[in-house]
């Protein structure tokens, strides 16, 4: 196989040069994408997710709670196995909840200052209730960023039927961009094997056209921000 | 006024054959606004059938025909958006970067009108013309999206004394016309026809005004076929009172 | 690709007197336009944003095989592998070879149009590889053993009635024996089964919406979170897509996906937007160890350089489908081809041949609605008249109707010869006005579609030239 693969690399390759000889060389080609990616130029970024942190943490909790999320906002760590207590209350979810290992990491104070019963995450298993903490947020669509890594497993997001994302206020930016800059300037830009912007619980309207819930993934989606909007913050250009 | 511009009015091969009363109109209306309107005898067909049927070669030599014809005017006034559109949009397009043909159709373009924008951009007219009716403004799709006719011919038609201006709904879609594509396809045009004519009937007006004999023949003929008695007029039409004397 | 395009007329007959199918179109037309323009509205910068993305993409065709070049470098650096097809056996093989070397026996398969255009999964069960497509409206048309009619929502041209029929056909068979009438609980039991099989696939087909260039990345989107599981599952995972979904950077993704969901279906964004780059990292808790990129051709190099090269800036977000008062009037199905509506008119004839789908992009109006909605600024209706013209060229047009146009054409040549045409046409109609009526019901040859559904008014005052002419 490595040999046909090989030839209809080369002839695939082959058959696009062709097309394009016509007004470049692949030289010129070269430069041009060289160019073009070590710019990483920002486009157009919409007016909206450029604000004060404040408002940032105003639109992040609209275009989420619009969509059928609901957000909490609290102001320490302390106080979030109580809001989740509650959530699970009000909501009629029982008191069990598999914490992922990256929000057991958080310094929450899970096991010495709640009612919550947790139960060990297990791969390839559907849970009932998933705590996950997260990489940050995007404002402008709602949109929390998760991150697969050896402290996360990134399916938890999708086989909880009931999905609560811990948010921690500082990480909550206005635009896109600015998460592309964080991960840059955090690490280089090395990727985790899926980053994914998460902007409501799991839809679809495939049957004419009515949205229904909790199709595949999460019925529910629960954030909880944790402390105040920041003051020093810088929106996006 | 502007009696040193020499206009001409390109009439279109539908207004020459079906509806003569829109050119006398768009005439009389260019005439109000203090022109002397030419109208070239050897004009024909802008050759927008043999271009949506693929046929480029025939289509430049129509073109080609057009743009010498119209080479001295000042302005070329067109009743219809989609007439208009093939001489102002689709026209350059024909000819090769190269061929010398390509700036003079690109010259022709640029002194390309269709007739309201020509009235709102060019002249100050003022409409004189009664009519106690609710009209409903169909937006033929041409017009619309090769030449951004919306509010044009809706502001002339808000000159005419008593005339009441009622949208329908989706006024801004296709009436399932099309050229060729209504007797290509006739059961397709018609479904679209059909729900056109809901929504006419569904605004309430006493008439329908357009800005393309082609959807005017395609409603009307329906609204008869329908027993409708609910007539289709070209705004331009209205804004001279001829709602009467349509032949 | 197998095409049944020439049996347009034949289908969108059926489809004009189906009136659950009407009903479907016209909340599909209603619905989605509406939503979009509120979308559209709610963004200020959404036309310069267009505009960005179609230079983005012209930029990137403009460079293709060198981008394609730097993404391969990219995805074998993070431990992904790239397959190179130039057709759809090819990309077929190239599937069932990796399915068969890690011994799949069941294959999830989340929504991609490039597995529909290759016709992966038939190949695949033919193997003995059960492989269930997980996009709840591709899982019902895969029960009905249908095509998709629309490029994302499947399943359009059905209601909940016949969708519960259905699922109480084959799930009957498994133990679920209670009769569904409402959406949620057919939404849930769709849930409980597919769950099963998300749990228990060996290998996860995906396509992409992009591909990053610049890190190897493949970005999916989805509302249903199906392509998360599918991906993320299995110990394998394969993405079949097009060579020219690539898109350079993570700031050029940002513009994209600022537009595709507005555009699809009027939402700010999709529930789920993954950025997968390579397979599990050594210590990660969950994720593929092998990851497979199959770059797809398949016909799409030659549009490159053509007329045609601006339809590879496609998307596949549907705008122009929702926005097609001809797609709306007959459905997907009478396309013949998985790509229906206005992209699909352009596309279908691109990859099967102009002379089996030549109905498509004749049965437009130009209308433009599409042109005015895609996100990608592509000239579709000019792109429909590229192939009109060839099909011209190629002598594949109607005779009646071809010969028509050249008379036309023709008589335009000789003024004069035309003003006497026009004159004798009028006064044939001044004389059967004077003796019929003012209005023809009955015309003959192709002149009787007109009358087949409408009348035409006679004028009996006769041309307009010849009236000219006299006051001058």
């Amino acid at each position: 196989m490595e040999e046909t693969n090989m030839s209809s690399r080369e002839h695939l390759l082959k058959a696009i040069s062709v097309r394009l000889a016509a007004t470049s060389s692949p030289e010129d080609r070269r430069s041009n994408i060289d160019s073009w990616l070590s710019m990483h130029s920002r486009n157009t970024i919409p007016a909206r997710g450029k604000k004060s942190h404040a408002e940032l943490v105003e639109l992040f909790t609209t275009m989420l709670t619009m969509v059928q999320g609901s957000v909490i906002q609290v102001d320490s760590l302390q106080k979030v196995p109580e809001a989740i207590s509650d959530y699970l209350e009000q909501n009629n979810l029982g008191e069990k909840v598999c914490l992922d290992e990256e929000a057991e990491q958080l310094g929450i104070p899970w096991r010495t200052d709640s009612n919550l019963e947790f139960v060990t995450w297990q791969a390839k298993r559907s849970i009932s209730v998933g705590i996950t903490a997260c990489y940050g947020a995007v404002a402008e669509t709602g949109s929390l960023v998760v991150c697969s890594s050896n402290t996360h497993a990134i399916t938890m997001n999708f086989l909880s039927e009931t999905n609560i994302v811990i948010l921690d206020v500082r990480n909550l930016v206005g635009v896109y961009e600015e998460i592309w800059d964080r991960l840059r300037t955090a690490s280089g830009m090395l990727l985790p094997r899926d980053l994914t912007l998460i902007s409501s619980p799991s839809c679809t309207g495939d049957i004419e056209m009515v949205l229904e819930y909790g199709v595949h993934g999460p019925k529910r989606l629960h954030v909880i921000i944790v402390g105040s909007a920041v003051s020093e913050y810088e929106p996006a250009i | 006024m502007s009696d040193d511009k020499k206009v001409a009015l390109f009439v279109t091969c539908l207004v020459d054959l079906f509806r003569p009363a829109i050119g006398f109109a768009a005439v009389e209306l260019l005439e109000q606004a203090g022109f002397k309107v030419d109208v070239p005898l050897n004009q024909t067909c802008c050759g927008q059938p043999n271009y949506n049927s693929g046929d480029r070669s025939a289509t430049r030599t129509v073109a080609r025909g057009t743009i010498d014809l119209f080479a001295d005017y000042d302005y070329v006034v067109i009743p219809s958006g989609s007439c208009g559109g093939m001489l102002k949009q689709q026209y350059p397009s024909l000819f090769d970067a190269d061929d010398p043909m390509q700036k003079r159709a690109e010259q022709l373009s640029s002194r390309v009108y269709e007739l309201s924008t020509f009235l709102m951009e060019k002249t100050t007219l003022k409409i004189a013309a009664r009519c106690n009716k609710t009209v409903t403004y169909h937006d033929s799709c041409a017009g619309l999206r090769e030449m951004g006719i919306r509010e044009q011919p809706r502001e002339l038609l808000q000159q005419v004394d008593e005339l009441k201006l009622k949208e329908m709904n989706d006024s801004d879609v296709c009436c399932g016309f099309g050229g060729t594509f209504c007797v290509k396809y006739p059961d397709i045009s018609n479904n679209m026809l059909e729900n056109k004519i809901r929504n006419i009937k569904a605004s309430e007006a006493d008439c329908v005004v357009a800005g393309d004999l082609g959807c005017i023949l395609n409603i009307e003929g329906k609204l008869h076929r329908n027993g409708e008695p609910i007539p289709v007029y070209h705004y331009a039409e209205l804004l001279v009172n001829r709602t009467d004397a349509r032949d | 690709m197998q095409v049944t395009s020439d049996q347009f007329v034949k289908v969108s007959d059926k489809a004009l007197h189906d009136s659950k199918l009407q009903a479907s179109m016209s909340f599909l037309g209603m619905g989605l336009s509406l939503r979009r323009k509120l979308a559209k509205e709610g963004l200020a910068e959404f036309d310069t944003l267009r505009d960005e993305a179609r230079d983005i993409k012209d930029h990137v065709l403009q460079n293709l095989d060198v981008y394609l070049q730097s993404f391969e470098e990219k995805v074998e650096a993070s431990g992904g592998h790239v397959h190179w097809a130039s057709n759809a056996g090819e990309a077929r093989d190239i599937v069932l070879t990796i399915c068969q070397g890690v011994g799949a026996r069941t294959v999830t398969k989340s929504k991609s149009m490039v597995t529909e255009e290759i016709e992966l999964v038939p190949h695949l069960e033919a193997h003995g590889i059960q492989t269930v497509e997980t996009d709840l409206g591709e899982y019902i048309i895969q029960l009905r053993n249908e095509k998709p009619s629309h490029i994302i929502a499947p399943a359009i041209h059905l209601n909940k009635n016949q969708i519960a029929e259905t699922f109480f056909e084959h799930h009957s068979k498994i133990g679920f024996n209670e009769k569904l009438t409402e959406r949620a609980d057919l939404v849930a039991e769709a849930r409980q089964i597919l769950r099963e099989k998300f749990l228990a696939a060996d290998v996860g087909i995906s396509g992409a919406n992009f591909l990053v260039a610049d890190s190897g990345t493949i970005v999916l989107v989805t509302n249903e979170g199906n392509a998360e599981l599918t991906t993320g599952l299995p110990d394998t995972h394969i993405v079949v897509t097009g060579i020219e979904k690539i898109v350079p950077t993570f700031e050029d993704v940002s513009t994209f996906v600022r537009l595709l969901a507005r555009s699809a279906v009027g939402m700010e964004i999709s529930s789920y937007t993954s950025f997968i780059t390579g397979p599990r990292r050594r210590d990660d808790r969950d994720g593929p160890t092998n990851f497979h990129i199959v770059l797809v051709d398949n016909g799409r190099s030659d549009m490159l350089g053509t007329e045609f090269q601006d339809m590879l800036r496609c998307i596949r977000c549907s705008a122009c489908l929702n926005h097609c008062p001809v797609y709306l009037s007959v459905g997907g199905h009478a396309y013949g081809s998985v790509y229906s509506g206005p992209m699909g008119a352009v596309l279908t004839p691109q990859l099967s041949g102009i002379d089996k789908a030549g109905h498509l992009p004749n049965a437009s109006t130009f209308c433009g609605r599409c042109e005015e909605v895609c996100p990608v600024r592509i000239p579709l209706p000019k792109l429909m008249r590229h192939w009109r013209e060839k099909e011209f060229e190629k002598h594949l047009a109607p005779s009646a109707l071809r010969r028509g146009i050249i008379v036309w054409g023709w008589l335009n040549r000789f003024p004069l010869l035309y003003r006497v045409a026009i004159a004798f046409a009028a006064r044939f109609m001044h004389l059967f006005g004077s003796t019929k009526g003012e209005w023809m019901t009955n015309l003959p040859g192709i002149a009787s579609g007109w009358t087949r559904h409408r009348d035409m008014k006679v004028s009996r005052s006769g041309s307009f030239m010849s009236q000219w002419k006299k006051r001058t």
